[in-house]
């Protein structure tokens, strides 16, 4: 169920469908997440460093160069006893809106 | 305002929702003015489809003015008759810049993930990129389907590759089988063929579209096509029906070396696909969602000089409050509906 699911969020691509998903995820994924989870921004290293969303700073965030003019590679996990399962993930859609757009579409 | 929301599995009713706001800054809010039923609203009605909840609004193919506009929207202004691609795109991530719309990371769609447009007023994200004016020598009844049918009917016949010359079989005469063969045609095809099983439909492809036909239900069709293709097959197949049948036959029958793009929209798994045709056959296959920010401004043209006309689609219009009505007719192709249109 769960990997249906998750495909559906990268097919959807939206990020309210996401959320939404995530909603009815969430109430059987209990477990803490440590991993480093990574998603790419389309926007020059100079612009993600000197704009990082205030949701990253609790969290250890990389950044690198995307090839191909792809942008930036931002690599996340959660600090200390990590974050429910699907939560960094949420953190890093939501930061990507805010670089690309400004804003989080509802 | 008065909207059609999916109450449940085969539900639709009339009710009354909260009206749209401005709620970011590139948003416009529009009166709708035609908003018309689609194929894709057939495979969410049953309940299988994960993003659509009890009370959503339905409906991603419109015509409507805007009635207001954030600061950010720098193309609308109050006033202006606008067309809205039916998936909403941000305009600034990588997928946008490669024109792949339907593919964006911070978008949605109307009538799935944010509230669609089978209501009195539509809110509308991104307006920049998803808005589009329409020129007043255009109807309301022709500018609705650039909104959807026609940016996905062209794309499936821009993304095939349809070349001059080219033999094309399109399945499915829906709107945006119909489509997708004008686009075929529009684009240098030599031959057009659309399969189907309903007469009405047929016939419509043949004296709105000027396509070839094949009933399906009276005929072989894979033995239609190749003689039709001088034993080749098509040169691409476009399959527009959204049945796993059909799938299966374009790929089996697309000649050696040919092209199959799927409009039909799946979700999940697909057994028994023809690999072995697309290996053997080397066959190119693709599909996507429709990216209808590429295509719209140039529909809006061909719709303007009557290359291409929609009017016929709209067999039934009927008012807002009978939207449940107008989609039971949809459903069932009763009364030779094509497409239901609604009037706010
Ligand atoms: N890719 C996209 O972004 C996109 C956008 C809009 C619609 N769609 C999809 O396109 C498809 C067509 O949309 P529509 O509004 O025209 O739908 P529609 O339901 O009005 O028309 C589908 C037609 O296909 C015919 N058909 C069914 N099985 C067939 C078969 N085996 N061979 C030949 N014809 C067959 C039906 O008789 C019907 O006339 C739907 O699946 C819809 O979900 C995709
Ligand atoms: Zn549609
Ligand atoms: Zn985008």
């Amino acid at each position: 169920m769960t990997r249906i699911l998750a495909a559906a969020v990268v097919v959807a691509g939206g990020l309210v469908v996401a959320r939404r998903l995530a909603r009815r995820r969430r109430a059987v994924a209990p477990a803490a997440d440590r991993r480093w989870h990574s998603l790419t921004v389309y926007r020059t290293l100079d612009e993600v460093s000197a704009n990082l969303p205030d949701r990253l700073r609790t969290l250890e965030v990389q950044l690198r160069s995307a090839p191909g003019g792809r942008g930036t590679e931002l690599r996340v996990r959660a600090a200390g006893a990590g974050l429910p399962a699907g939560e960094v993930e949420r953190i890093l859609r939501l930061s990507r809106s805010l670089l690309e757009v400004g804003e989080v579409l509802r | 305002m008065r909207a059609l929301q999916w109450q449940g599995p085969n539900q639709l009713a009339v009710g009354e929702v909260p009206d749209p706001r401005i709620r970011t800054r590139g948003d416009i809010v529009v009166r709708v003015r035609q908003s018309v039923t689609c194929g894709s609203d057939l495979h969410v009605l049953g309940g299988s489809n994960p993003y659509v909840e009890k009370g959503d609004v339905l409906g991603h193919e419109f015509v409507g003015e805007v009635v207001e506009h954030g600061p950010d929207v720098q193309r609308h202004r109050k006033g202006d008759r606008v067309v809205v691609a039916s998936f909403i795109a941000c305009g600034r991530c990588w997928f946008c810049s490669q024109r792949e719309y339907s593919l964006c990371d911070n978008g949605g769609c109307f009538g799935f993930s944010h509230a669609g447009s089978h209501a009195e007023y539509v809110r509308v994200p991104f307006a920049d990129v998803g808005a589009f004016t329409v020129p007043d020598e255009i109807t309301d009844e022709r500018a609705l389907f650039a909104s959807d049918s026609a940016a996905t009917g062209w794309m499936g016949a821009d993304m095939a590759g349809v070349k001059v010359g080219d033999v094309v079989a399109v399945w499915g005469a829906g709107a945006v089988g119909q489509l997708a063969a004008r686009a075929a045609i529009l684009l240098g095809a030599d031959r057009v063929m659309v399969i189907d099983r309903h007469e009405n439909r047929l016939h419509q492809a043949e004296k709105h579209i000027g396509a070839e036909t094949i009933n399906c239900d009276r005929t072989d069709v894979g033995a239609e096509l190749l003689d039709r293709s001088g034993g080749r097959g098509p040169d691409v197949c476009l399959e527009a029906a959204g049945e796993l049948t059909a799938v299966r036959e374009a790929v089996q029958l697309c000649r050696k070396g040919g092209s199959v793009f799927v409009l039909g929209l799946f979700a999940g798994a697909m057994d028994k696909f023809p690999l072995g045709s697309v290996t053997s056959n080397g066959l190119t296959v693709r599909s996507a969602r429709m990216h209808g920010q590429r295509y719209i401004p140039m529909l809006l043209q061909r719709m303007a000089k009557g290359e291409l006309t929609t009017e016929h689609l709209a067999t039934h219009v009927l008012p807002l409050t009978q939207a449940p009505e107008g989609y039971r007719l949809f459903r069932t192709r009763e009364d030779g509906c094509v497409r239901s249109v609604f009037l706010p």
